[in-house]
């Protein structure tokens, strides 16, 4: 007996229904999380408490300088040193693995949250990363952004909201609110990856399996294209108008202004090739180019290292990342580069 | 356009809706319209290549047929189109490449010159596809079509023109001619396919790509990891390009077509023989039609015999990519199929029923070898793989890839599953419901929407992240 149209809608209809039943899971698994405070992001966010102690360091300290950025900060700057033996009294505010959402948060919640209003704050970003919010916001990071969020933080969420509107994002965005397939994919997803590393070094070593494993499949032990392909820029995300209406850039340099403080915003010289620096797309120095134009008409510091013949091969470690023993020297030359911010 | 994208889904159902409200001439031209908006979403310029290939052959097989003394000018015509373009799209640079090395080696000058040419979409395949057109007619084995539309449109039928299965003029021509239907049967079944080809694509060949990528990505790996590695592969491999035929023949049903099946459970095949009889069946058929019985088969001899699964079989790896490392693998298929024809030549011995679970492993691990020449474009890095050896290796190396090899079998195991099930056990009567208008059917149906919904809920809940291009999008 063949199928009726009638058979056939209720097996159609049946099977787009079944995954509403993760919702009540998801409304289970977030019962006791705090409400989002990116419910565009993720309306069922799970997060980490908010951490006051940056900002207490911060008061502590009383810099006149504050650095915010990743590792690609953490590897060249050393702010005690600029303090102790240049006489420049700086801190910073670095966390490895973060984007130009933390970097926001960092500004707003840290620095001026403490109420410190030093000179300048320098923002060390790579390429086009500072106006990628999406950058670095998945969940494997966000608990570092968790820690220096509040409650609420709207501005932030309207931008992610922005950003998310090209496309089909909408539409992804809420079969997940519905279904609560995004909390519960996030927890079946970690179990599952984690269960071979349980498995094969029991529970009480699968820290320590993981590093290891980590140190396995690490930036220097790539072969030398794959490494060189992951350091591309991806030129889509180049179009600077296009992406500064959908980054948290212009609220920086408002918050920056409104507590007048001077921003300047720092692009790190990428890898070097052995017999020269890195070569930027045409497309990547256009985007240079507008954001450098945009940042000085809205009074705005801008310094790009790329290019910059004192920074060798030599002085990387692995990848964007510069060796520990430059750093020193990489923070005087710093000082001498950018001394008109220091004044 | 990709299946695995909203922007399909919407498009899937537009063209569905307008499909059957309209009579069947101006469905073939809805059909042939879609199918160029699917062909040249990301690059317009694709659908010349295709118009090209299309117009050639149809007035190729036309010439053929109303001047029969001249058919061979025009079938050379339609192969020097077909191949011509092909080869220039996809081997300009891998021939001028491979000759300058020759004279390079030889002591003699030699410019690298390197094409900059886009490999388009599914190229490989519509070629195929047409050529097996011309081809049936020159032999007189089907009617050169009066209709471009309908020609038009069996080239370039969307659900299965970018990655197969490659299919015959004389299986889907007619039915692009004829009446169609719509049978909530068919939609029925073709759900099911397009629920689980979505579900092998996003949830399993994207998860165990991530950790062949990873592993492929390390300039050294150790043993055990590089094996973890290429499991995960084989497995990708599979899934991957199964799924693309699982939507394709799901989405097809939609329309009304019914497209061959193209994978059997392949990693069950207990030899090489059996594995090319599973795996890409439109492909191994059409080279077994249009190459290897007009080589002459295995009519003429052993040595021929041989020599014509090699040639076979070398010409199967270069279609797959314009690397000698695919020429390498399709070698290596054909010195098994040589392998086993000569073992069964001189021990003509069936090999007892208890002997079928090792048999179905050692091909497993004999495939696994080819996937690792496949998946390696480095022809230095593949040897330093084949000669690797377990001896002296790490701690961690081992862990590290049984944690992987784990992983890959925790994603993999649905398909293992459905693998055993449709094998030994319900196979396709899983599929059909009982007859009679019974609770049992209504049952049995809302067991079928649980399974799909089931399917879908995998999907949103464990697909990758990192979403992939099918893989055989590339050749």
């Amino acid at each position: 007996m063949q199928t009726s149209r009638l058979e056939l809608a209720f097996v159609v209809l049946l099977a787009l229904t079944v995954p509403f039943g993760l919702r009540p899971l998801a409304s289970q698994l977030t019962r006791d999380a705090a409400p989002s405070y990116l419910p565009s992001l993720d309306p069922f966010l799970e997060r980490a408490p908010f951490d006051p102690s940056l900002g207490e360091q911060l008061r502590r300290v009383r810099p006149h300088y504050v650095f915010i950025g990743d590792s690609m900060l953490g590897s060249r700057i050393d702010p005690q040193y600029l303090s102790d033996r240049l006489g420049y009294r700086s801190w910073w505010v670095m966390q490895p693995g973060t984007g130009s959402a933390y970097w926001y948060l960092a500004l707003k919640n840290v620095v001026l949250g403490s109420g410190l209003r030093p000179k300048t704050v320098f923002v060390f970003f790579r390429d086009e990363n500072l106006t990628d919010v999406m950058f670095r916001l998945d969940p494997s990071y966000r608990w570092a952004l968790d820690r220096i969020a509040h409650d609420r933080e709207p501005e932030l969420d309207a931008v992610i909201a922005k950003r998310q509107l090209g496309g089909w994002h909408p539409v992804h965005r809420a079969i997940e609110r519905l279904t609560g397939s995004g909390v519960v994919g996030r927890r079946a997803d970690a179990w599952l990856r984690r269960l071979p590393s349980r498995l094969v070094a029991g529970d009480d070593k699968v820290e320590a399996f993981d590093k290891e494993m980590n140190d396995l499949f690490a930036f220097e032990r790539l072969r030398p294209r794959v490494a060189a392909d992951m350091a591309t820029a991806d030129d889509d995300k180049l179009d600077f108008p296009r992406a500064l209406g959908a980054s948290v850039l212009p609220e920086m340099v408002r918050l920056a202004r409104a507590h007048d403080v001077r921003l300047c915003f720092v692009r790190v010289q990428r890898r070097p090739r052995p017999d020269g620096p890195p070569v930027d797309s045409p497309a990547l120095q256009r985007y240079i180019a507008d954001l450098r134009t945009w940042l000085a008409d809205n009074g705005a510091g801008f310094h790009d290292f790329t290019g910059d013949p004192d920074y060798t091969l030599d002085w990387y470690k692995d990848g964007d990342h510069m060796g520990g023993w430059t750093r020193r020297r990489y923070t005087e030359l710093f000082a001498v580069k950018l001394a008109p911010f220091f004044r | 356009m990709i299946f695995h994208s909203l922007d399909f889904v919407l498009f899937f159902l537009v063209v569905l809706t307008a499909y059957w409200r309209l009579p069947h001439r101006a469905q073939n031209r809805l059909l042939l319209v879609a199918s160029y908006v699917f062909y040249g979403w990301v690059h317009p310029w694709f659908l010349g290549l295709i118009l090209f290939s299309t117009t050639v052959d149809y007035w190729a097989a036309r010439w053929m047929e109303d001047d029969p003394a001249r058919r061979k000018v025009y079938l050379g015509a339609s192969l020097a189109a077909n191949l011509g373009m092909l080869g220039y799209f996809k081997y300009a640079n891998f021939f001028a490449d491979s000759i300058a090395t020759i004279l390079e080696a030889a002591g003699l000058p030699a410019s690298r010159v390197t094409l900059d040419v886009t490999l388009p979409v599914g190229i490989s395949f519509f070629t195929f596809q047409a050529l097996s057109y011309t081809v049936d007619v020159y032999r007189g084995q089907l009617r050169a079509r009066r209709s471009f539309v309908d020609v038009a449109t069996f080239v370039a039928l969307f659900p299965q023109l970018v990655a197969g299965p490659i299919e015959r003029a004389s299986a889907l021509l007619p039915q692009v001619e004829g009446e169609r239907r719509f049978s909530a049967d068919a939609a029925r079944t073709g759900a099911l396919l397009i629920a689980w080809g979505y579900f092998k694509k996003l949830v399993i060949a994207d998860n165990v790509g991530l950790i062949a990528d990873k592993v492929f990505a390390v300039e050294a790996p150790g043993f055990h990891v590089l094996w973890a590695g290429v499991l995960a592969f084989g497995i990708q491999i599979f899934a991957d390009f199964s799924a693309y035929s699982d939507i394709a023949r799901g989405v097809a049903r939609w329309f009304g077509f019914e497209l061959m099946v193209n994978f059997d459970n392949p990693y069950f095949a207990r030899s090489p023989q059996e594995f090319w009889r599973r795996w890409h069946i439109s492909l191994s058929t059409w080279f077994r039609d249009y190459v290897y019985i007009p080589l002459g088969g295995s009519r003429r001899g052993l040595p021929r015999e041989l020599a014509n699964v090699m040639m076979v079989f070398l010409l199967s790896g270069l279609w797959h990519g314009a690397n000698w490392t695919f020429v390498l693998w399709g070698g290596y298929h054909g010195l098994l199929l040589v392998g086993q024809r000569l073992f069964r030549r001189f021990v003509p011995v069936r090999a007892p029923a208890w002997l079928a679970p090792l048999q179905i492993a050692g091909m497993f691990v004999l495939v696994q070898v080819g996937w690792l020449m496949f998946r390696e474009q480095d022809v230095r890095m593949l040897l330093r793989g084949l000669t690797l050896t377990p001896a002296g290796a790490s701690p961690i190396d081992v862990q590290a890839g049984l944690a992987l090899a784990l992983l890959t079998g925790l994603y993999a195991l649905p398909l293992v599953v459905q693998g055993i099930w449709s094998e030994w056990l319900a196979g396709p009567r899983l599929l059909e419901p009982p007859r009679a208008r019974t609770p049992v059917r209504v049952a049995w149906l809302a067991g079928q929407g649980l399974l799909a919904g089931l399917l879908f809920a995998g999907i949103l809940v464990f697909r990758s992240r990192a979403s992939m291009d099918f893989i055989y999008f590339q050749f």
